[in-house]
C-alpha cells in the first residue's frame, strides 16, 4: 500500500486570498476607518469656567510644584503632552505651562519721584536729576513720552515760563544750548541710552510739552528693538530773574512709557 | 504616551531697591480679530517694582499711529464714555477709571473684557490699556514737583464679520543705499517702507532676495513682520535667526546686483513685488592693484654700459 506523506493543512493566507489591488484598498479602508473613529472621540480639553470666572492655562497633570533650594527655584509640571516650541509661517506656539516664565513684561522705572530744585536764587540755575530705566521684550521696541502738567507755578498762580534757551533756540520739540545765567525759565536735558539726537551734550535743553497749553507730549526715549535696562538721566533746570515773585514753584512731570505696536 | 517632565529654573530675583519706583505690565501688545457682539477676555499682569505703595487708575484710551517706526500718539489720556461701551474690567474690586492701591513689590491681575456692540461698524480700532499713577500730595517745601508714571499696552482690534478681513498694502519706498558702494566692506542698507491702504492692520510676510547680475541668488533677507496699521506706513526691518537686524548686504564679489522684495500682507494670496539695483565696486582693491602693477612696470632696469660709445675698447689681442 502506498502511503502518502501527511500533508500539512495550512490556512489560506491573506496574500493568496486578496489580489494586490485589493490589499491596497483594504489598507486604506482600515486607515480611514480608524481615523474617523479617533476623530469622533470627544476632545478632553480642560476648560474650567463659570459665569463669573474662567481658569486660564488650565491643565490636569500628574504632578506640579515649586521645589526650591538656597540658590534655585524650580517650576515643575509633570505629565503635559507634547510641550515645546512650534513654529509656522508668521507664528510661533510656546506649548506648555512652564512657558509662562518666558513672558517678558514691559517695565519702566524712575530713580525717584520727587524733583527737588531747592530754593531758587536769581541768576543761579538750580538743577536736579533722575534716572529712567526701560526694559522692553517686544520686538517692536518702545517709546517714552514726557510732558508737564503746566509751567512751574507758585501757590499764588505765578509761573516760571518754560525756557526757550539762549537765543530763543529751543522749544518742546527741539533742544538748544542753555548756558547763560541771564537766560531764565524751566527745562530739561537728557543723556544716556535711546535719547533724541538733538540733545548733543549736557548744555542742550528743551522745555517740557505743556499739557495745559495743549502741547503734545514728546518722545524723550525710544528704540525700535528689544532692550533690557536702557537708562537715561533727566536733568531738570530752573533759572529765575531778580523780578520773579517769591514763592515755591511746582509742577508735575508725567512720563508715559509704551511698547511699540 | 510617555511621561513628559516640564521643568524651568527660576533664579531668585533680587528685590528692587527701595529708592526706585516703577511699574511693569504684561502683555506688551494685544491683537484681536472679533465679530460684533462677541466678547474676548484678556488678563493683564501689573507689577509694582518699587518699595512704595502706588495709587493707580486703569483706563483705556484711543491712539493713532505716528511716524513710521511703530510709534503711537494717544488721542487723550482720559477715559471716554464711548470707550466704556467696549471695555470693562471684570475684577470685583477694580473698575476702569477708579483708583486702586498696588502695594510695594506686589502684583495685580487686571482682567479686561472687550465686547464690541452688535452694531459696531466693521473696521480697525486702536486703543491703549493705560495704567496711570495718581498724584500724591507729598510735596517738598521748596520748588520742584512730582514725577508721575504712566505705562500702557497697545490693543489692536479688527471688528469684522468675515473670517478673512481684507488686507491691502502698497510699497511706498524700496531702495538700496548707497546705490554705488565704493568703499571696501561698505554694507548696502535697504530701506523698505510699506503702506497700509486697506481697512485692517497686517504684518508683511516675505523676504528680500539679492541677485548677482540679476540672475544668481546671493542672499535672502527675511522681513520682520511688524504690524502696519490702517492709514499708516512703516519702515520694515529684517530678521536673522528670529532676531531683529537691519536689512543690509555685503559681498566680496564686485559687480551689479539686483534686490527684489516680495511679501504678502498676513500671508494672503496676492503678493507685492518691487526690484531695485545697486553696484559693489570698491575702489581700494582696484587702486591697490593699479599701484602694484604700476610699481612692477616702472621698476628701475639694470644699468647696461655701452663700452663702444664711451670710447673704450676691449683689447682682444
Amino acid at each position: 500500500m502506498k502511503t502518502t506523506k501527511e500533508q500539512k493543512t495550512t490556512r489560506p493566507s491573506i496574500n493568496s486570498i486578496l489580489p494586490r489591488r485589493g490589499k491596497l484598498l483594504w489598507f486604506w479602508l482600515l486607515t480611514a476607518g480608524w481615523l474617523s473613529l479617533i476623530s469622533s472621540w470627544p476632545l478632553l480639553a480642560v476648560n474650567m469656567k463659570s459665569e463669573n470666572y474662567r481658569i486660564q492655562w488650565g491643565n490636569i497633570n500628574l504632578g506640579s510644584g515649586q521645589p526650591s533650594s538656597t540658590n534655585y527655584n524650580l517650576g515643575l509640571t509633570l505629565g503635559q503632552i507634547a510641550p515645546g516650541l512650534y513654529t509656522g509661517t508668521g507664528f510661533k506656539v510656546r506649548a506648555g505651562f512652564q512657558y509662562i516664565h518666558s513672558i517678558i513684561p514691559f517695565s519702566f522705572q524712575i530713580s525717584k519721584l520727587a524733583i527737588d530744585l531747592g530754593t531758587l536764587t536769581p541768576q543761579t540755575p538750580a538743577t536736579d536729576n533722575q534716572t529712567l530705566t526701560v526694559s522692553a521684550g517686544g520686538a517692536g521696541g518702545y517709546q517714552v513720552l514726557a510732558f508737564e502738567a503746566h509751567p512751574l507755578r507758585s501757590e499764588a498762580g505765578v509761573d516760571i515760563s518754560d525756557t526757550t534757551c539762549d537765543n530763543g533756540s529751543c522749544d518742546e520739540t527741539t533742544a538748544g544750548v542753555w548756558t547763560q545765567t541771564t537766560t531764565y525759565g524751566f527745562g530739561f536735558n537728557i543723556s544716556g541710552d535711546d535719547i533724541p539726537s538733538d540733545f548733543v551734550d549736557n548744555t542742550y535743553f528743551r522745555q517740557f510739552a505743556d499739557q495745559e497749553a495743549g502741547e503734545s507730549a514728546q518722545i524723550i526715549m525710544s528704540n525700535s528693538g528689544v532692550v533690557k535696562q536702557a537708562q537715561a538721566t533727566v536733568t531738570f533746570k530752573a533759572n529765575i530773574s531778580a523780578t520773579q515773585a517769591a514763592g515755591n514753584y511746582r509742577t508735575n512731570i508725567v512720563y508715559l512709557a509704551v511698547p511699540s505696536y | 504616551m510617555g511621561l513628559v517632565l516640564g521643568l524651568s529654573l527660576r533664579f531668585s530675583l533680587s528685590r528692587v531697591e527701595a529708592q526706585t519706583w516703577g511699574l511693569s505690565l504684561w502683555p506688551l501688545l494685544l491683537e484681536v480679530t472679533i465679530q460684533p457682539g462677541k466678547s474676548l477676555t484678556q488678563a493683564y499682569w501689573l507689577i509694582n517694582q518699587g518699595g512704595r505703595d502706588l495709587y493707580l487708575t486703569a483706563v483705556v484710551v484711543p491712539f493713532r499711529p505716528e511716524g513710521d517706526q511703530g510709534q503711537l500718539r494717544p488721542l487723550t489720556l482720559e477715559l471716554d464714555p464711548e470707550v466704556k461701551k467696549l471695555f470693562r474690567l471684570t475684577n470685583s474690586q477694580i473698575q476702569l477709571g477708579q483708583s486702586f492701591k498696588l502695594a510695594a513689590n506686589s502684583r495685580q491681575q487686571l482682567v479686561l473684557k472687550i465686547t464690541p456692540p452688535a452694531t459696531q461698524p466693521e473696521g480697525d480700532y486702536y486703543y491703549l490699556f493705560l495704567i496711570k499713577q495718581a498724584e500724591e500730595g507729598e510735596f517738598l517745601p521748596a520748588s520742584g514737583g512730582q514725577s508721575l508714571i504712566q505705562i500702557g499696552s497697545p490693543i489692536l482690534i479688527t471688528v469684522t464679520r468675515s473670517a478673512q478681513p481684507l488686507k491691502q498694502a502698497a510699497i511706498s519706498q524700496f531702495r538700496a543705499q548707497p546705490r554705488w558702494a565704493k568703499r571696501w566692506q561698505q554694507p548696502i542698507q535697504f530701506q523698505l517702507r510699506v503702506k497700509n491702504i486697506g481697512p485692517h492692520f497686517f504684518k508683511p510676510e516675505g523676504e528680500i532676495t539679492i541677485l548677482y547680475w540679476g540672475r544668481w541668488p546671493k542672499a535672502t533677507l527675511t522681513l520682520r513682520p511688524d504690524n502696519i496699521l490702517a492709514d499708516s506706513q512703516r519702515l520694515i526691518g529684517c530678521l536673522k535667526e528670529d532676531r531683529p537686524q537691519p536689512c543690509q548686504f555685503w559681498s566680496w564679489w564686485p559687480g551689479y546686483y539686483q534686490a527684489r522684495v516680495e511679501f504678502r500682507p498676513d500671508g494672503q494670496a496676492e503678493s507685492l513685488q518691487v526690484t531695485t539695483d545697486f553696484f559693489l565696486l570698491p575702489l581700494e582693491p582696484f587702486l591697490g592693484l593699479i599701484l602694484i602693477l604700476g610699481l612692477i612696470k616702472i621698476r628701475p632696469r639694470p644699468l647696461k654700459l655701452n663700452l663702444t660709445k664711451i670710447g673704450l675698447k676691449l683689447n682682444n689681442n
